[in-house]
Parts: C-alpha cells; structure tokens; sequence
C-alpha cells in the first residue's frame, strides 16, 4: 500500500518518515551495550530486527543460560525494549525461534529439533519464492521438511538463481547444527581521543602547555593516517578532587595544522582551574572533516589558509558572535541582498551577483530617509532635493532601475525606482522613489495604490 | 502612434511565459496594437490558438518563433511567406528530431540553411564587447534581413543600454527594433510568471533570489506607453510595422491540404467519390432497389459536400477503413460526419442514419466552418497494422501523430505551486488529496476546511489563488492516442515534429483542436477492444456453426436480444455492462435500436447533471405527459422544439440537441452555438462557457420559456463540458451494444470465448465472464496441457444447449508466454502422458512448466497440481544440443516415493485464483458460508425472496467500487459470493464512518436495507465490516502439519494454546488470495 492509498483509507493518518539509518545506529548502539554479555556481537545489516550474540563461554559469568536471558531481558525493558528472546545452539535455530516463538526461550540441542518442526518453513530465511514453491507442495513447516529424503529434495531446489545453490539444503543443515553459519562481529568505532596520565598532579601553565603538545602531536598522526582534518576540538582536564575542566575550540576549516590548533588553544588556557592540579588530560577531536594531503606550494590554498587561521584566533579570542561577515544572498531587494554571518559559517562567495544589475552603492543606509524632491513627473530622475535640512542640485542622473517588492513577504510594500544621481559638490547618491505615477492607459497591480503620490528616500552613497 | 507587439513569449514557452496567447491577444487589441507576433521558444505549439484568437477579435497575427541556439544566441525569426514558414518548420523539426523530447538542439549553421525568406532580429544578451561586429557578421551569414532587439526594462541604465545598441546597430547598419519582451499581458501576471519560473527550476520561492523577476514591466505596453519610452528611437517604433508589413504569411495558408492519394489521377477527389458512393449505396440494398428517399439524401449530402471541397476527406477515410476491411480488420467510423449515407454506403459506418433519424445537417452544414468529423475504431489488438499502412502509403513525412496537450489541473497545480510556496509534503498530500478525481477546477475552501486547514492563512491563500491560475496553463505535450494528420506538402512544412517519449514515435506540436481550427486533414485511428472481441466471435461462429456474420448483416431489431436487457443481463455486452447502465435497463427496457442509442448517451455526466435522466424515464414509461416547451406564441411556432426533441420524449439527452435548443430557443446564430458547443467540448479550462449561461437562459426565458427547464439545459451543457457526448457516437456505440447483445443472447459459449481472448476489456474481470457463462449454461472447461491452446477456444458438445463447451485457453495462466504455449500446441501430436513426456517433447523452459503444473492444467495426465508441481521440480532444462534432440527416453534413476500431503479443496480454489484470477472449482465463499450463516448474512441468491425496505446482510468479494463524479460522494459496491452477484450503495456519511472498510476490504460484509425499483436491486449500507482476514482460513484450513511425522501433538498445542504470531496471519497477507477489485474513480 502506498502512502497515498493510506491516507484516501485514513484521511487524518499521521505520517512520521521513517529513519532507517537513524534506526541501524541505533541498533548498532544497542549492539555496542550488548557487548557486555560477549565480545561476539553483531549486526546484520540485511536482517535488521536483529541482534545476535555468541555466548559460548560466557554465560557462566551470569549464572547460566538462563539467567543471561532473563538479565539480558530485564535490563533491556528497564530502558523500555521490549525483546523477543531465543537462546539455541546454533544462529539458525534460535533466529527461527526468536522470530516465530512468542516468548524467551532457551533451548537444548535435544529439545531443539522437536521445537522448530511446527515452525512455518519461512522461519528458514528462504527467500519469497522458494517458500511461496513450498507452501504449494504442501511442505509448511520445517517439519515436513525434516523427513522428506534429501536427494529428493535436493533435486527439486537447486535454486533458479545460480547463487541460491541448495538454499534450502544448506538452510535446512544450518538449522540442525549440521553446518556452519558464518559470524561478522561487530568492530568498535574509532574515537579520536588522547590521554595522559600524570603521576604526580600537574597545575603549572608550561607543565600543561608541553602535555597538549605531546597530546596534539599524536592526534595529529592518527588523523592524518584517516586523512581526517579538525573542526571542533575538546581539551579535558581531570581535577584530582574529581572536578572536569574543558575547553572547546572551533575552526573554520578542517585543520591539521599543529602550531595553529595549539596557538587555539592556548588562547584559552587561562581559562582551565587547574587549583589541586589535574592528575589527566585528554584531548579529542570532537568533530572532524575530510582532510586529504595538500600538494605543496598552492599559493592560493595557503592564502585562504591564512585568513582562516587568523578569522579562527579572533573568534577564539573575542567569542564567536563578534566576528561576523558580509554574505551575499540572491535578492533583488537591495537591503536584504547581503546578511551578516559568524566566520565559522560557510561559504562568502560574492560571486553569484548576475552580472547585469546595475551598480549598487558601496554604503547602504540602515533605513532609508525621506526626502523632499522635485522631479519630472511621471518619470524623470530628480532635479533638485533637500537631505538632512541641505538643498542640493543634481548635476548627472541615471535611471530608474525598477525594483518590486517582493510579493510573497507582505509589508505593503511599493515598487522602487532607484536613480543614480551625482550632486553639485560632488556627492553620488543612491536615491528612490516609492510608488508610481499612474501612467495612461497603463494598468498595475492592486499593489500599486495609485491614489497615495509617491515619496522620495535616500539609501545609500557612492564613493 | 503605430506600434506592432514582435517579442512576445506566452505560456507555450513552457514554463516560462505566464499568459495563454488569447490573453495576449485580446490585451493587445484592447490596447490598439497593431499587430502581435508570438514569439515562443523554439517551437510553434501556441501559435495556432493565438492566430484563432487574433482572427476573432480582429488583431493583425504574425506566426514566428524564438530561436534560442545552442551557441547561447537568440534570434527572433518572422517568416515573410508560405515557403518561408515551411522553412522554420523544417528548422525546428531538425532541432527536436535531435535533441530529448522537449528539447530543440540548433545550431547557427542549421539557421543559415533556413533563412531565406525570413527577418530576423537579434536579442543582444550583453552590450560588453563588440555588438556591431557580432550584427555585421550575422547578417552576411545569414543573407536576410537582420534588426536589433530593444527593449527599455527598468533596469537602472536602460538608456545608456539602448544608447550603446542604436550605437552599434548604427555601425553595422542593421535597424534598430522596439519590442516589450513580453512575459505576460498584464502585471498582474508577474507573480504567476515567478511561481513558474521556480517550478522550472525546482527552487522554493524564498530561496529563489535572482530567478524571480525585480519588477513587472514585462506586460504588453499601450503604444504612447512604447512611444514614450522609445522617443529617442522613432524609428526603432516604425521598424515594428515595417516588419508587420513585410510578413504577408498567414496560417489560413495552411487550410486544405489533403493528400490526392486515394483518388485515381484522369477523375477529381469529388466525382471519384460520387462515383463510389452511387454505386456502393446499391450494395447496402441487396434486398431490392435502394429507396428513393435514401437515393435523395445521398444526392443532397454530395451537393454540400461538393460545396464544402470535402471529397478528399471522405476518400481517405474510405481508403483507410478499406485497407482494414481487406485485411479482415472490424473497424467502424463515429463522429459527427460519420453518420451520414455516405460513410454508410462506403461501409466506414454500419448505422443507416435515415433509420436512425440522424440528419446530416446536424453534423456538416454550410455555417460550420470545421471540417466534418469522422474517428474510426479499429480492433485494439490490430490497430498497429492500420498505423503502419498509413505510413507506409503516406509516408513519415507527411502523416503524423497529432500532439495533446497536457495542462495543469487542480491537483498538479496546487502541488507544485505549494511546493514553490515553501508547504510541506504532508500539507500539499493532504491539499491535493482533497480534489477527487483529476478533472476537478479548483479547490473549494470548505475542502480546505475540511482537510484541516485555515483558508485564510495567507500563504494556504496564495498557493491555492495560484494554484487556480495555472490551472491550464500548457505543461508538456504528449502524443495523441491515434489522432493522424495526412498532408499533401510534407508535414514538416506545415508544422515543426517533435520526438515522443516513446522511442521511433515523432509528434507534431498541434493537437486537435488546433488542426481543427486550420482545417488540416485529421483521422482519429482508434482502438477499441469490443471490435476484437467481435470480429473473434464472427470467426468462431463461422468454424463452428458455419454461419457468417458481420456487424451489418446481424439480425436486425431482434426481440430475444432486447428481452435479454431488460433483465440487465449484460455482462460484457459493449457500453451497457456498468453498474449504472445495468440499473438503468430494466427501467428504460429497449425496444427498438434508438433506445439503445438513448441508453448508451443518458448514463453519462450531461444529462445527470441536468437532470433529465428521471423526467425521460417517467415520460418513457407513460407516466408522465410528453409536452414541449413552447416559446411565447409572439416570438416562435409553439412546436419548435418538438422538432428538436421529439425523438426523446421533450427531454434533452444528446449534445446536438443542446445546440439545436441554443439556436431555435436560445436564439443564438450558429455560429455562436459552434463557439458554445467549442468551449464546452475543448477548452474546458478557460471557463469560457459561463459568458455563454447569462446568454443561453436571458435568451430562452425573454422568449418566454420557464426559467427552470432553462437553467436545466444549460446544466446540462455545463455536463457536456466534461464528457461530450453526441448522438452520433451514441448511435455508432449502440450498434456494436446490439451487436455484443445479440451474440451474449445467441452464442454465449462463443460470445464468452471471444471476450476471454480479447482481455484487458470491459467492466469485468475474467472470473466474471465466466461465470456469467456458466450462468447461461455454457459448460467450462479447465485449462489442461491436452486441450487447451493460447486462446480459449470452443469444443463440441452436441447435446448441450448451445452445442458448444468452451475450455479455457492459456493465455489465462499468469506468467506463461503466448510463445510457449505455441510451441507446446505444436509439439502435441498426441497426448502428453505426463509432465517429464511433456518437458522432453516441448523443450519447454522448466519455469514455463512449473507455471502451468500451478495453474493445475495437468489433470488430464492424471496428476492434480501439487503432484505436478513436485514433478516439474525434478526436471532440469537440458541445452539444446544436437545430440539430445531426438532423445525422449527417460535417463534418470527411479526416486523414492514421496506422500504429499493432499490439497484440500479450498487451497485449490486459492491457488486457482492466484494463478487464474478465477475457480472452476468452488467460490471461495462456499468454504466460508458456514461462518457467514452464523452472522446472519444472506446468500445473494436469496436477496430476490426479501421484500423491498427489509434490513439485510451479505458477505462477498469486493469486485468493483467505483466513486463517479456526478454522485456527489455516493460509492457504489458490487459484492459476488457463490450464489451470485449484489450491489450496494454507500451514501456520503456511511462511507465516512466505515472508510477503510469501504476502501481497502476485499471480503466485505454489508449490513443495510434492501431497496427494489422497476426490477432493481440494491442494498443501502447501513454498517460495514472488512473481513478480509477470513480468507486468511482458505488456506490455513487446510494446512494440516500435524500429519507429516508424529508431530501431531506439538503442532496442536501450537495452533490452539498460543497466540498467532507472525505465522503468515497478517492481513496484508490476504493481498495474494483473491485477485484485486477494478476500481473507478
């Protein structure tokens, strides 16, 4: 069934996107916890509600078989998991049982086989149409399975899929225990994390200063191997009376550069209590970047290097929210056609200005001020207006460039006519003019009252 | 001041332009341009319309293009003559013949090629660099006149611009051209022309920054406007009209252009036609001399045909439907020109119009201007040969495929507008899916309500403000299903090509309302699947009982035909097998072949909107009076509209005679009916039809008609809009009604047998159909390996009642391929003994083999299907080697016995309907009746001993829902069980409560009241239960496991002391067990 077909059954159906990749970390996480019963655990990725563990050997430690399942099973619900427990001597037979059994279980190989004969053949993990031949053979349950002559059945399933050799067979034999399945444990993430220990508490500045530069020095290595660059990196001192110190530091691109990250971080050292002294230190690269090797002598990589470097000891140095930049943003309003970003965001690219709008005033007032004007009507750039209580006379004027409000903000805006006007003295101006003359025979949008006359404001200068 | 409009993009520059070229039209006369050229992006699909709408109000129109290259260039091209024309045309087909569907790749070479006769005008795309070398060297290349674009933007320096382009224009010596570079007619538009601009290039409209427009000065200008913007450049102004001037080409050129092929080279197009009309009349009368009366209609209708230059026309459609005929191809003609005695005598219709009363007046006339209409049907199966023979005659080159147009509707709309305006997924789900059906016109705010949202919420407001205006706007064009041009001059002359989307497949950019409207040569070269069915039956009839039929030469007015009807038995029978027709017949019982006719055009939209289905019916049955409408005695005969509607008891059924009512009541000149009956059959979108309503009823009530049975025909009109449907159609359905009719009643093993092989048709699945046979006493016999071919096929059976069983064939077995079951055919010179024989005889693959072993069509060889089933897995496919050919002994060992579990009865009918779609065996309800009797829900065989007003309840299988439009919410239900088929109507409220009953159930139980009117039955639901997971119990029934091994008691404690779990009892399950019901909406 579609969505679409859902939502014509039931009309107020509420729709959540499903998350399978937030879903498999979370699985894998659970996995992770998991580990505490056997370093065996795993994750199959085509069998996704499943975990599975190998605990051969360790269930001792939990008082048996069956203690495992019921602590595995109650500390599971404790965080609200509900799980579907089967314990048997082989992968096959307790997936089978766990899927098709209500109820934890722990079964002998002896009880084994009598379990899983009621068991509908799909607890076999056959594909679809493998089963859907079987069910019209009338062979349901493995059961039926079990005593059919192999040869027989080895004739009639050898697969149509050439991969699908004897599925059913080697299925049928992994169940009983008669062969092997193999096993993928799972593989602890990397964490980029360093640490020292200090025998004595350290609480002196340079002490510290030489542990974060023996520290960086081996994150660096280890990052460089995964070809991984810093973004954000965390520096965490362990007080002996038990208090945890940190310091966090940014960068505006993934950086590897040691004396760079150390100078970050010096910049903040004073902020670290050290008072009985640290007896730890630990640094992690709390957000990394791909970083791949550099060819040497790019100029203009070592140019941009630079300025971030020095935009990331700023920020570092007066806080994020004081380093702010220019950005440009694709609009033809003038006032909303740049914003003010942190350094750390991305991109300042002025390059997606279209290259045939006319020039824009190097200063843009905040607010635009009104003006008096006298101008030909219904058109004509202005001849002479008053700013600021001065009379000024326009010697050169170009224009109108013709800028509508933006229709789908609502602040009863008008349409604009920028002129471009140079003053006796001098002064180039960036004046416009609100609303339209009413032209004959020439309709306009109900936007354009055009029983309010126009009025004129200043917004900007040229050099 | 003077001024020619000659840069204009509408909305056929798809997605680009936001006005539709009537629009346009019309601002620009308003305005008192002189002339307008529409000037759209590399292709010519608007042009047509806008050169309609200029003729109408009088604009001067020059067709012309934009030529947008791939070199980034754009030239505006205006050809100055026929021949010119026909070169743009051949252009632009070359660009769309190689680039994507939609796209047109042209390079400045191929515009060299072309250019002569042409003017072009550059669009200057920068005035950085050397602008007069640029125009000095196109103009040599190009060797034709060459003008620079200007255009004044608003764009802060537009006169330092057009001071630099009158400076460089002045250096190379090429004029100056004024244009407005227009987007839309009026600025309104500009907003519309931003949303489209967005849904082109997937950008949400706040993210959309330089895409969107900076202002709206791109709308059509008045003139003084122009001149004052332009008055340092006059001439810049006057060059528009000396273009004007110089461009003489009209697309009125392009009228009459048809093929001289079927007409012999010493007679013209019209005595050929006389001729073949005189002669073949006589053929039609072999009984005896052919009537005066019909000798004198033939005369007149050759006169107007004479006078109207038509011959030609006829005479292809004669060619065409004669090559179907020598080919044993069933074809017939419909449309408006297809019931006259011509097209009878010629044999492209079998409906004899003066006994049908069709007067041929009502279709071609003097005041029309179209050109007659014929579509011709051809069997759905065949239809490819018809279309290859017209290629072949015609050639590629001047027989096309006409394009349709493919618009936005409410549902696209408010989808993509909502997404330009930043809605989320789940609101525009919820929006779109509040608009049932895709023909709807707008969304109304209670919907909106409805689906939970606040109409007044300014962005909601908006997109659906929006939303309705781009409803009809062009979107793409598409390919018709069989409308073909035929031209004398090659196609591409006429009208640019374009690739399909299917592959060797090219459509010109017109589609039929635009041929129309030039009068160019159309054939509709349809298909229909009853003519299939038909000529499949004929053949049977012919092998088997020896008697040759054709759709003309079947007995006529045959009573036991009609009979048959009344009682709604009509299952499979062309155009009156639905639901709705169904329980229309017993009221309506046909008596005659016009109240075919009349029943075939009054279950439709037209006249149930307009009310007229119950006044006909009450009249029809005697009780109610049949009276005319009558004008006021001072303005009209008192009879007026007897002559108009006397053949359906004064009620208004049939399109003509809506336009019949709009000129003898309405008093509108034909001409204006021609417009109303234009707008309401094409353009639906362009909501012309509602000037036309203050017209049609001030017109009848100033003449003194009652208001309401005015408002009642124009309701009626409004119907028509949707779903035309003329009397002529009407009459050519209802013939292959009769025809269908006559075999169900005659022949219903072949009727059966010919319908099963010409599926996908019709209203019903195959299970339908035979049961329906069955019904009827038909023996059916199961599809079997010795008997069965591809096609069902009929075997004897002397001492039946029809003397013939039918066995199914193959092509019912899902999955197996028509050429298997050849080779199997072949390969069976005697019986197959069992499967392994059947393998090495056939060498057949072992999947095709596994698929008819499922299908159980082993039982002749003695094994049911599982033991077939588990033989065919032990065979292996061999490879076809020389040496193994010949050999048919058995070399493999002997294996050791297996006992199979015994399929019980009911998993066969599952299996059967998984791999038949149908059960000779049992209905799968009868497995389930036991249960059903114990809530009390009836047989539906028993529904006929309950009284009408009785509460009941029945149990089936969901067969058909449908949802029609003109039921305002109404759904109706057919339900089948072993013992028959019922139908129930579930009224607006019942289907909201019990919604995912109603729509997802496909085992339904309907508790409600029985309801009986003149012999038909309903049920109105009162309350519904799915129970779909009963079907679940057909095969789990039967699944016995306790039986293989002494598990016995394991598996009872499984099956009785826990719960289900996960042991294949979920619902979604069930989707596999019974086939799908048909669904209409």
């Amino acid at each position: 069934m579609t969505l679409a077909e859902a939502r014509m059954v039931l009309p107020d159906l509420q729709v959540e996107a499903a998350t399978s990749d937030i879903d498999a970390a979370k699985r894998q996480e659970l996995a992770r916890w998991l580990v505490r019963y056997t370093p065996l655990t795993a994750c199959d990725a085509n069998d996704t509600d499943s975990i599975l563990l190998d605990v051969t050997g360790c269930t001792h430690l939990f008082g048996g078989e069956k203690a495992t399942l019921t602590d595995i099973q109650q500390r599971l619900e404790a965080v609200g998991i509900t799980p579907q427990l089967a314990l048997a001597e082989n992968r096959a037979a307790a997936w089978a049982l766990s899927h098709f059994r209500p109820g934890s279980i722990s079964v002998s190989a002896v009880e084994s086989k009598q379990l899983l004969s009621p068991l509908p053949v799909s607890a076999l993990r056959l594909d679809k149409a493998t089963e859907v031949k079987l069910v019209r053979l009338g062979l349901k349950t493995i059961g039926s399975l079990f005593s059919l002559p192999r040869s027989t059945l080895a004739q009639r399933f050898r697969g149509q899929p050439k991969k699908q050799v004897t599925a059913l067979l080697e299925r049928l034999d992994q169940i009983l225990g008669r062969s092997d399945e193999p096993f993928s444990p799972l593989v602890p993430v990397p964490s980029w994390s360093v640490r020292q220990v200090f025998s004595e508490p350290v609480m002196h500045l340079p002490m510290i200063e030489m542990a974060i530069q023996k520290l960086l020095g081996q994150l660096i290595e280890m990052l460089a191997k995964a070809q991984l660059g810093i973004r954000r990196l965390g520096l965490y001192g362990f007080r002996v009376d038990g208090g945890v110190q940190q310091i966090i530091i940014g960068t505006n691109r993934p950086s590897r550069d040691s004396k760079h990250l150390q100078r970050l971080l010096l910049e903040k050292l004073d902020q670290l209590e050290a008072e009985f002294g640290f007896d730890l230190l630990q640094l992690n690269a709390e957000e990394t970047e791909s970083l791949p090797p550099v060819q040497c002598g790019d100029i203009k990589a070592k140019q941009h290097q630079s300025v971030s470097e020095l935009l990331d000891r700023l920020t570092v140095r007066l806080g994020p929210a004081a380093i702010r930049c220019l950005q440009h943003r694709p609009s033809h309003m003038p006032e909303r056609a740049q914003a003010f970003v942190t350094a750390h965001a991305k991109s300042l690219g002025w390059d997606s200005v279209p290259a045939h709008q006319s020039l824009r005033p190097l200063r843009l007032l905040t607010r635009p001020e009104l003006i008096d004007v006298l101008a030909e009507i219904p058109e004509g750039a202005p001849r002479r207006f008053r700013w600021r209580r001065v009379e000024r006379r326009v010697v050169k004027a170009d224009g109108p460039e013709r800028i509508a409000p933006e229709w789908w903000v609502d602040e009863g805006d008008k349409t604009r006519n920028y002129y471009r006007i140079e003053t006796e003295g001098g002064t180039r101006f960036w004046l416009f003019r609100s609303g339209l003359y009413p032209l004959p025979r020439v309709q306009r949008t109900s936007m354009e009252d055009s029983s309010a006359s126009p009025t004129w404001y200043v917004h900007g200068f040229f050099a | 001041m003077e001024y020619a409009e000659l840069q204009v993009s509408s909305n056929f520059s798809f997605l680009r332009g936001a006005s539709h070229p009537k629009e346009l039209v019309i601002t620009a006369k308003a305005l008192g341009i002189k002339a307008i050229a529409l000037t759209d992006r590399n292709t010519l699909a608007g042009t047509v319309r806008a050169h309609v709408a200029a003729d109408q109000h009088g604009l001067d129109y020059i067709p012309a293009c934009r030529l947008d290259l791939m070199c980034g260039r754009s030239l505006l091209a205006y050809p100055t003559d026929r021949a010119a024309y026909g070169r743009l045309t051949e252009l632009l087909t070359i660009g769309n013949r190689r680039a994507e569907k939609g796209q047109c790749h042209l390079a400045l070479e191929d515009v060299e090629a072309f250019a002569k006769g042409h003017i072009f005008t550059l669009l200057p795309q920068t005035i950085v660099g050397d602008l007069a070398g640029e125009l000095l060297q196109l103009k040599e290349r190009l060797a034709a006149p060459l003008y620079l674009a200007a255009s004044y933007g608003y764009q802060g320096e537009d006169k330092t611009r057009l001071a630099m382009l009158a400076h460089a224009a002045a250096c190379a010596g090429v004029p100056l051209l004024a244009t407005g570079n227009i987007l839309f007619h009026h600025p309104e538009r500009r907003i519309l022309a931003d949303i489209v601009a967005c849904i082109r290039e997937h950008q949400r409209i706040d993210e959309a920054g330089y895409l969107v427009s900076a202002n709206e000065e791109r709308f059509l200008k008045p003139p003084e406007e122009m001149a004052r913007l332009f008055a340092d450049y006059p001439e810049a102004l006057k060059n528009t009209l000396v273009i004007k001037e110089a461009c003489q080409f009209s697309l009125d050129e392009l009228r009459y252009n048809y093929p001289h092929e079927p007409v012999p080279d010493n007679l013209s197009p019209q005595a050929h036609l006389e001729n073949l009309a005189q002669e073949m009349i006589k053929g039609r009368f072999e009984d005896g001399p052919v009537p005066e009366e019909i000798l004198q209609t033939l005369e007149h209708e050759l006169d107007v045909v004479k006078r109207k230059d038509y011959a030609p026309y006829f005479l292809t459609v004669y060619d065409i439907v004669n090559f179907a005929r020598r080919k044993g191809i069933l074809c017939q003609g419909r449309g408006s020109a297809a019931n006259s005695l011509i097209c009878f005598a010629l044999g492209i219709t079998d409906v004899n119009p003066v006994e049908v009363k069709l007067l041929f007046e009502r279709f071609v006339s003097d005041a029309r201007k179209e050109p007659p209409d014929i579509d011709v049907d051809f069997e759905h199966e065949r239809r490819e040969e018809v279309i290859q023979y017209i290629y072949g005659k015609y050639g590629r080159h001047r027989a096309g495929l006409a394009a349709t147009l493919i618009t936005y509707r409410a549902r696209s709309a408010v989808r993509e507008v909502g997404k330009v305006m930043g809605l989320s997924e789940d609101t525009l789900g919820a929006l779109a899916g509040t608009v049932w059906g895709s023909y709807g016109r707008s969304i109304p705010d209670e919907q909106v309500k409805e689906a939970g949202f606040n109409p007044a919420d300014r962005c909601l407001r908006q997109t659906l403000d929006l939303a309705h205006e781009l409803v009809g706007f062009p979107r793409h064009l598409s390919q018709h299903v069989g409308g073909f041009v035929l031209t004398e001059t090659p196609l591409h002359e006429v009208v640019p090509i374009q690739n399909a989307a299917m592959k060797d497949r090219t459509v010109i950019e017109w589609n039929k309302d635009d041929l129309d409207a030039l009068n160019i040569l159309k054939v509709d070269v349809l298909s229909l699947g009853m003519l299939t069915c038909l000529r499949k039956a004929f053949d049977m009839i012919r092998s088997h009982y020896g008697m040759a039929y054709t759709i003309h030469t079947l007995p006529k007015e045959d009573m036991d035909t009609y009979h048959m009807t009344w009682k709604a038995d009509t299952i499979g029978v062309f155009q009156i097998e639905s639901r709705a027709q169904m329980s229309m017949l017993p009221r309506l019982r046909p008596k005659v072949f016009y109240d075919l006719v009349v029943q075939v055009a009054i279950v439709r939209p037209g006249p149930i909107q307009g009310n007229m289905v119950h006044p006909y019916l009450q009249r029809r049955q005697g009780k109610e009076r049949i009276d005319f409408p009558s004008p006021d005695s001072r303005f009209g005969h008192k009879d007026e509209l007897k002559e108009v509607l006397g053949q359906t008891c004064g009620v208004p059924l049939f399109q003509e005679q809506a336009m019949r009512i709009a000129i003898v009541a309405a008093g509108f000149k034909p001409n204006e009916a021609d417009e109303l009956r234009r707008s309401m059959a094409s353009f639906r979108n362009h909501g012309t039809i509602h000037k036309f309503e203050e017209k049609f009823i001030g017109g009848m009530t100033s003449r003194g008609y009652e208001r309401e049975f005015s408002e009642r025909c124009f309701n009626q009109i409004k119907g028509f809009a949707d779903y035309g449907f003329p009397e002529s159609h009407a009459a050519a359905f209802a013939m292959l009604a009769y025809a269908s009719a006559w075999l169900k009643c005659h022949y219903p093993s072949v009727f059966a047998a010919a319908l099963l092989n010409s599926q996908p048709m019709g209203f019903y699945a195959p299970a339908q159909i035979v049961r329906d046979a069955r019904e009827h006493d038909v023996e059916v016999r199961a599809v079997d390996v010795n008997h069965s071919n591809w096609d069902c096929t009929l075997e004897q059976l002397p001492d039946s009642r029809w003397g013939t069983a039918l066995r199914l064939g193959i092509r019912l077995v899902k999955g197996v391929r028509e050429d298997s079951s050849k080779a199997l055919e072949a390969a069976r010179l005697r019986p197959f003994v069992d499967v392994e024989d059947l393998h090495t005889r056939t060498r057949l693959p072992v999947s095709q083999i596994e698929k008819l072993a499922e299908a159980d069509c082993f039982r002749s060889c003695g094994v049911d299907r599982r033991q077939a089933l588990w033989q065919v897995r032990s065979l292996v496919d061999t490879p076809d080697l020389p040496l193994f050919e010949h050999a048919e002994t058995r070399c493999r060992g002997k294996e050791p016995a297996v006992a199979l579990p015994t399929m019980p009865l009911s998993e066969h009918v599952v299996n059967d309907y998984q791999t038949l779609r149908l059960s000779l065996k049992a209905h799968p309800l009868s497995f389930l009746r036991h249960g059903f009797d114990k809530i009390g829900a009836i047989p539906h065989a028993c529904l006929g001993e309950k009284k009408n007003g009785d509460r009941v309840t029945v149990a089936g299988l969901v067969l058909v829902r449908q949802r029609p439009g003109t039921a305002s919410g109404v759904i109706f239900i057919t339900l089948e069980d072993e013992t028959g088929v019922s139908n129930a109507v579930v009224w607006k409220q019942v289907f909201e409560d019990n919604r995912a009953a109603v729509m997802k159930a496909r085992l339904l139980v309907i508790e409600g009241k029985l309801q009986r009117e003149d012999g038909v039955t309903h049920i109105i639901a009162k309350r519904m239960k799915d129970a779909s997971t009963e079907l679940l119990r057909l095969s789990k029934d039967g699944e016995q496991p306790a039986e293989v091994d002494g598990f016995k008691a394991e598996a009872d404690k499984m099956n009785n002391g826990l719960p289900p779990y996960r042991s294949g009892g979920h619902p979604r399950n069930v989707k596999g067990l019974v086939p799908k019901s048909r669904d209409f909406h």
